[in-house]
């Protein structure tokens, strides 16, 4: 609303004009968000004013200082003038004045400290200058320097492959600090790691001018020691998170320091830090300063006076004791609002492609989400409200809004969701997609949020499905290593169809999609045609299978694309001498979706068929490997690991976990490993998984000459799922080369589900290069185990277990894994630290003694 | 609204509507903004001279001057052209990188924008072993953008080299980092470096750098194109044959290495003479028994 200038409440900076203003710094031409600065040389004389002008397209903001006041005033037009916040401030000598433009937001920091916020229209700031209106025309200079420094969006990524002594971006700010590494190790995972090699370190990376980012790191500690990550470091002023050891109880302790002050900003208790690979992550979104541990959010609090920004770094007491590794700043691109919907943070956020969450009560009068709002009158909504009949109804979209009627969801609170991505939108209730529609001409970003009364609500950058990680690219080449890491060693090919399809090893419980890159196939489609497949858990490679194709039109230029599912057979001509250059088909939120270019080409209710298991698959004949390339699968509910970052998804509980040379005759090669002699490794997963799962991975020994030089000692390849997280004997085991190698055994807790003394691990030399490619399926109460694509073991168990931790473990021996994936129907979330035992108890410690090996007969499979 | 006046029988200029299409344009006169279209202006002083701007987000500004003789008598009407939608397409090297969009996750490489607006945007191109790249871009016309993003392991290579110059290990792991990424030319340059070192070790010591010249001899490396391979090759040939030039007394296994891609590369009579020159300064020796054997020279 604006209100014309009354008096009493703050001058306007026009009115009083007692001498002209004296530019100190202008500039026609303004980049999306900066900081703009002044330094006060002179305490101020009472009359004298400070003022910043912005012009825009249809609204100017003058940030007006004087007489102990800041006022921030939009005006939109002559004698249209409203102010929009007012504080008190002193210009005194030796005072930084600061003011940041952002998308949608103006703050005013007064030596780094935020001092006041205002919301501003979404519009391009074009030009602008700090001027300054002396009390006489001959007062001495009131402002020192202005300074300038265009911002953005930080992104910074470090997994500090560096040499000993090259510590790249970073600066030592106290102490000594090191990079840790194994000798030759980039054809493996990645070592790589940074430690203090004094007792007291502080070392950092990044710029004043770095604002609202989030910085996430791997922490490794050896023993409970003391150490912190810091925000918004400047030397002057920061936000630290201690990890602060005690007896019994382990606290993270957020500060805040501005000179000498140093402010608590608040505490947390925490377990499951000490002693193994885990992951802090802070955010600092405008005063929203948010900490998770392992993923999970332990802390939310807003510091009223945030600090402008600054550089992430770490810190430790103790030298040689912790190390850090993948050290990630990005941008803040979800906020999460329990309450202050006006609050100037969420107004920062402008997005495009977004996802608006809420929890709501009741509909009551109804409820809209936005998204892509800009002032301008664009959006896209969608709109949950009852119609006069009693019924429900869903409106989505940009100006265009398609209704549709929806079944009501359960009584109680419910989630309802607005997805915006590239030009469609459609809306979810309770993660089921109820209704679709287009954007229309609402492209650009712009804000989201909630109009109506919810529970709570969040506002998140809207990506794809997060694609599944295939190949590690520094083995692609290596013809040894294309058993697990070549060019097509994720996909199957099927003997139907001449051959000309192919499955992907992954299954897929929770949302997947495969995008087929249309581009480098333009003439091979001027005379056949190129599919990509969903299908359910079907031994028939046609019965229940779902296409998007796409083939030369017959009789006509261009192309036919055609969708056949469940029966039904949808088809559209594309027009155009060359074929469009993406095919998206997707099963998410209860609906196959098939896009064309990145639009929303046809939805429809998933087939029963394709309701729990979903295998993605491609149907062209390609004629070279280079196809695999050219097609990317996103998927939810998995987690895939090369180990090339540190694994700070998993619980290391016994025996030796790092990365380490698999072979002793050549270094070159290192992989994540598990290693104990005359006893259990083993390592959980810091995730629950759903009722249906599926472990794969890639396997070898670990060379130990010293036992034989033709793998005489391999043995316990295992895998355990539907455990407590404490004890292997607790849930389904399936062991490759279980009980001193006699063969491939599926156990419950210390029970024997299966046994077949067929599959084995080859005790010969030729083991040496080899990979086994080990994969596991529990779907619902069916237990199935193959090894290198063969059946091991298939077993129904009418009392299945209902434990839900998952993890890898060997007996006696060194597994190396080259790759592991797990797929299940939840999203992986860690699980809450549990206590350990001091070694997990196996089916090794009461049925299999060492006086059963060798002792196995009676094949059950 | 449009207000005439007149005195003593002439016309003066009046406050003027001015109108936008699309409407709420911003309507600027000199650095004042006077409101959102429809306006009325006051016609410019004597003597004076105004500038209009009509400001609207996505279209082209429209500006006009006006003195008093050049104020219009009629409500002005401003059609604003919309800008034209720009395409900017993105590739890397390697493929697939993640592309953020000022800080938003848009897509993977090769990704097409075809209806951005002109203006300033900030791209930053990550993937997972690779430096990211940011790239600040002021877009006015269509776009092709392609970006490498660096292989941090060939810097690594390269300092621990510069650091200490005596590990061959170091050449061999940058030689596989280079080859990887299709630095052909430099990896033969890596190589060359390395030779005076691995002749002088001994094939014990000097193993993996041998063998990594093996693994470029015989395509263990995925070339694409057998004009790569050949390419490879030719690049080998020229390390050996200037290697040779400076150490022509250098090991067996240099020469016994130096024929075989001198054989692999179809120049089999060249081979043998390179064999038989090292045959003739180290006699029979068994790495080069075999390959004499196999390329036809008898000693």
């Amino acid at each position: 609303m604006l209100i014309l200038l009354a008096a009493g409440c703050g001058r306007d900076p026009q009115s009083s004009a007692a001498t002209p203003w004296q530019s100190l710094d202008a500039r026609p031409k303004l980049p999306n968000s900066f900081i703009w600065s002044t330094d006060i040389g002179r305490d101020a004389d009472a009359g004298e004013a400070l003022r910043l002008r912005l012009a825009g397209t249809t609204a100017m903001v003058d940030t007006a200082i004087e007489a102990g006041r800041c006022n921030v005033w939009l005006i939109a037009g002559k004698d249209q003038r409203e102010k929009l916040v007012e504080s008190a401030i002193s210009l005194t000598a030796g005072t930084t004045i600061s003011a940041c433009v952002e998308a949608g937001l103006l703050s005013i920091f007064v030596d780094g400290q935020r001092l006041t916020v205002a919301t501003l229209p979404l519009q391009k700031w074009r030009s602008g200058s700090w001027s300054w209106r002396p009390q006489q025309r001959d007062s001495p200079a009131l402002v020192g320097e202005t300074t300038f420094q265009k911002t953005g969006p930080v992104f910074f990524d470090e997994d500090f492959m560096h040499t000993e002594n090259d510590l790249g971006e970073w600066t030592v700010r106290e102490g000594r600090w090191s990079v840790v590494a194994l000798n030759n190790p980039t054809r493996s995972a990645n070592p790589f790691s940074l430690t203090s090699k004094a007792p007291q370190g502080v070392i950092t990376a990044g710029y004043p001018f770095w604002r609202n980012y989030e910085f996430s790191c791997a922490v490794y500690t050896e023993g409970v020691v003391r150490f912190g990550l810091l925000l918004c470091y400047t030397g002057a002023a920061e936000y630290r998170l201690v990890f602060e050891p005690g007896t019994g109880i382990d606290k993270l302790i957020l500060t805040r320091r501005n000179g000498e002050q140093v402010t608590e900003l608040g505490q947390v208790e925490v377990t499951g830090i000490a002693n193994q690979w885990t992951v802090l992550r802070i955010s600092q979104f405008h005063g929203y300063l948010k900490v998770w541990h392992d993923d999970i959010p332990l802390m939310s609090v807003v510091d009223p006076a945030p600090l402008l920004g600054g550089a992430v770094g770490v810190s430790t007491k103790h030298a040689d004791s912790v190390r850090f590794d993948d050290a990630s700043v990005r941008p803040v691109t979800r906020l999460d609002m329990d309450a202050g919907r006006g609050d100037p943070a969420l107004h920062a956020l402008v997005l495009a492609n977004v996802t608006v969450a809420a929890r709501v009560e009741s509909i009551g009068d109804g409820v809209t989400l936005y998204a892509r709002r800009n002032g301008l009158g664009d959006g896209v909504t969608a709109t949950l409200k009852a119609d006069a009949a009693g019924n429900l109804q869903v409106a989505v979209g940009g100006a265009a809004a398609e209704s549709a009627t929806v079944e009501a969801p359960p009584s109680g609170p419910f989630d309802l969701a607005l997805h915006v991505l590239d030009h469609d939108a459609w809306c979810s209730i309770n993660e089921r997609i109820v209704a679709f529609g287009k954007c229309g001409r609402a492209t650009a970003p712009g804000t989201a949020g909630v109009d109506g009364e919810v529970i709570r609500y969040s506002v998140a950058a809207a990506t794809p499905l997060p694609a599944i990680e295939n190949r590690v690219r520094a083995f692609e080449h290596e013809k040894t290593m294309h058993s697990w890491s070549g060019p097509t060693t994720d996909w199957f090919q099927s003997p139907a169809d001449g051959g000309k399809i192919y499955w992907h090893r992954s299954d897929f419980w929770s949302d997947a999609s495969i995008e087929q890159d249309l581009r480098p196939w333009t003439s091979l489609l001027e005379t056949q045609s190129i599919a990509v497949l969903l299908a359910g858990e079907t031994t028939s490679e046609e019965a229940d299978v779902i296409e998007l194709k796409i083939a030369p039109a017959k009789a006509a230029d261009g192309y036919l694309i055609t969708l056949r599912a469940d029966g039904d057979t949808r088809s559209t001509r594309y027009e155009g001498d060359t074929p469009p250059k993406l095919l998206r088909l997707a099963r998410r939120g209860g609906k196959i979706l098939a896009w064309i270019d990145g639009n929303l080409w046809q939805y429809l209710d998933t087939p029963e068929s394709l309701r729990e298991l979903c295998r993605v698959g491609s149907r062209a004949r390609f004629g070279d490997d280079s196809w695999a390339d050219t097609i990317v699968i996103g998927a939810a509910g998995v987690g895939s690991y090369s180990f090339r970052a540190a694994p700070v998804d998993w619980s290391a509980v016994a025996g030796d976990w790092l990365v380490t040379n698999r072979w002793q005759c050549d270094p070159r090669w290192s992989f994540y490993s598990g290693y104990k002699r005359n006893g259990v490794a083993c390592n959980w997963h810091k995730s629950n998984h759903g009722d249906n799962v599926t472990l794969d991975f890639f396997v070898g020994p670990k060379m130990q000459k010293e036992r034989g030089s033709n793998y005489e000692y391999i043995a316990d390849f295992n895998a355990v799922l539907a455990a407590d997280g404490q004890n292997v004997n607790s849930g389904y085991s399936f062991m490759l080369g279980g009980c001193d190698n006699t063969g491939s055994i599926v156990l419950r807790g210390d029970d024997e589900l299966n046994f077949n003394g067929a599959v084995k691990l080859p005790r010969v030399s030729a083991t040496h290069r080899r990979w086994f490619h080990v994969k596991i399926r529990k779907h619902g109460n069916r237990l199935r185990f193959w090894v290198d694509n063969k059946l091991a073991g298939d077993v129904t168990d009418d009392n299945p277990l209902q434990g839900r931790r998952f993890g890898l473990w060997t007996w006696d021996n060194g597994m190396m894994i080259a790759q592991f994936r797990i797929s299940t129907n939840v999203d992986l979330e860690t699980a809450p630290a549990i206590n350990q035992p001091p070694i997990p108890k196996t089916p090794y410690d009461t049925i299999y003694t060492s006086a059963d090996a060798g002792s196995r007969t009676g094949d059950r499979m | 609204m449009l207000v005439l006046g007149l005195v003593t029988g002439c016309s003066r200029p009046g406050i003027l509507e001015f109108e936008s299409q699309p409407p709420q344009a911003g309507i600027w006169v000199d650095d004042e903004l006077h409101g959102q279209a429809p306006v009325e202006l006051p016609p410019p002083a004597s003597g004076q001279t105004v500038h209009v701007r009509a400001v609207l987000s996505g279209y082209v500004d429209w500006e006009a001057s006006y003195d008093r003789a050049t104020w219009p008598d009629e409500p002005v009407q401003i059609v604003l052209q919309k800008r034209p939608a720009l395409e900017l397409s993105i590739t890397s090297q390697p493929t697939g990188a993640i592309v953020f969009v000022d800080s938003e996750q848009r897509g993977r490489t090769p990704l097409t924008f075809d209806e951005l607006e002109p203006g300033s945007y900030q791209l930053m191109l990550q993937l997972p072993g690779r430096q990211s790249v940011r790239r600040d871009i002021d877009l006015q016309a269509s776009e092709k953008l392609h970006v490498k993003l660096p292989n941090p392991a060939i810097a690594m290579y390269r300092q621990r080299i510069a650091e200490n110059p005596k590990p061959l290990y170091n050449y061999v792991d940058l030689v596989h980092e280079l080859m990887l990424d299709g630095e052909m030319t430099d990896a033969m340059e890596v190589l060359a470096a390395g030779m005076p070192a691995a002749v002088a070790e001994g094939p014990g010591a000097a193993k993996r750098f041998w063998s990594e010249i093996d693994k470029i001899a015989n395509e263990q490396y995925e070339y694409g194109s057998k004009a790569e391979v050949s390419r490879a090759r030719i690049g080998l040939q020229a390390v050996f044959f200037n290697y040779k030039v400076v150490d022509p007394n250098a090991s067996s296994l240099f020469y016994a290495k130096f024929t075989r891609i001198m054989l692999l590369s179809g120049e089999r009579e060249l081979a043998k003479e390179i064999c038989l020159e090292g045959l003739q300064i180290h006699g029979k020796h068994k790495d080069l028994a075999k390959v004499a054997a196999e390329v036809g020279v008898k000693f």
